[in-house]
């Protein structure tokens, strides 16, 4: 009698035991899997302006607290983008005599494209990026080398402002 | 009752546990990849050739890093003795300039930001210190003196970040050949 009573409740843990099993290892899994897109929708929110428009952040400094491990030694530009609202259009005219590159990221965080100072050469930048190349949502990063030179550092600054990300509806 | 309570604390546990072991492989486990010296590089950082684990952990510990043909990240978190970097220690930093089209070096504490320093010596580079390529170096890694070109503040852990940008084709083919700058300690930790 005892063991008819017992029986199904230790078989009912053991269950219980494997489910809970499953689940940590499902959270486990999920977790990696959605982290890149939790932190990369983070970043695009916090750089995210009006339509593309780039966004110039100041000269990194220890109060810089929204990216990690965020160089000293670069100036940055942003452009946070949603391709719903079309394709986008890169452009950039200019030259800056130092090393410079310009990164595409998906909304997964790869970096699907990079074309820097050197590849670009004398020739302006003019690319467009629609959905065959990245997820809906994603970010643009200029890196401008300044080394922490001011005078570096406004020349820095001159050419980044002549970055133009704009959306084609 | 007293089995409802008990089995919702079986699964809220569970999930903590999936949460926790989570955070503690893309926080805690190094990253793959190769070594030179005490630093350690990923090189699928950036890639959209990344696993899984890569690219989580790159997006929790170094977001938006370029792809290796690009830049190459070396991380260090132990000097050349295997000894964890201390922010409350001094590290003295030589070797010879990498071959790259611009590097750097840089401190961070735990958290992955800069230290708060007022003097916003946060890292080197070759224009700093006015080496190409090839040429020797040496710096000072530690609390605010005179000499420390690169500074800490607080104890707590440090991690150096050297950072290749446009490496050489052989670099970037196999970064393990860098001639890693040494790490050593100089003088006693308080």
């Amino acid at each position: 009698m005892t063991r008819s009573i017992n029986h199904p409740t230790i078989w009912s843990w053991n269950r219980h035991l494997l489910l809970a099993a499953l689940l940590a290892l499902s959270v486990h899994v999920l977790a990696v899997l959605v982290v890149p897109r939790l932190i990369m929708n983070r970043v695009i929110d916090t750089v995210a302006g009006e339509g593309a428009r780039p966004y110039l952040p100041p000269p990194i400094d220890h109060t810089h607290r929204r990216v990690v491990m965020p160089s000293p030694d670069l100036l940055y530009a942003v452009c946070a983008y949603d391709l719903a609202e079309g394709p986008l259009l890169i452009k950039l005219e200019g030259r800056y005599p130092r090393y410079w590159s310009i990164a595409l990221y998906n909304a997964k965080s790869d970096n699907f494209l990079t074309i820097s100072s050197d590849t670009i050469g004398e020739r302006g930048v003019d690319i467009t990026i629609d959905e065959t190349r990245s997820t809906r949502h994603g970010l643009l990063l200029m890196r401008i080398m300044t080394g922490a030179n001011p005078q570096w550092l406004a020349e820095a600054e001159a050419f980044r402002r002549l970055l133009r990300c704009e959306q084609a509806p | 009752m007293k089995r409802t309570i008990s089995l919702a604390l079986l699964y809220l546990t569970a999930a903590a546990v999936g949460l926790g072991s989570t955070w503690f492989v893309l926080k805690r486990v190094g990253l793959e990849g190769v070594t030179a010296g005490a630093w350690r590089s990923d090189l699928l950082a950036g890639s959209a050739d990344a696993g899984p684990y890569t690219r989580a952990r790159i997006a929790v510990n170094a977001v938006l890093a370029l792809d290796r043909s690009e830049t190459i990240y070396f991380l260090a978190t132990h000097d050349d003795q295997g000894e964890p970097l201390r922010a409350e220690c001094r590290y003295r930093l030589s070797g010879v300039a990498p071959n790259a089209a611009w590097w750097s070096i840089t401190a961070y504490a735990d958290d992955n930001f800069l230290f708060p320093v007022e003097s916003h010596r946060y890292s080197i580079s070759g224009s700093s210190l006015n080496v190409i390529a090839g040429e020797a170096f040496s710096a000072s890694v530690g609390p605010a003196t005179k000499e420390a070109n690169i500074e800490t503040t607080g104890a707590g852990s440090l991690r150096l970040t050297l950072r290749l940008y446009k490496p050489d084709a052989v670099l970037q083919q196999n970064p393990a050949t860098l001639q890693a700058p040494a790490i050593e300690r100089a003088g006693a930790c308080p």
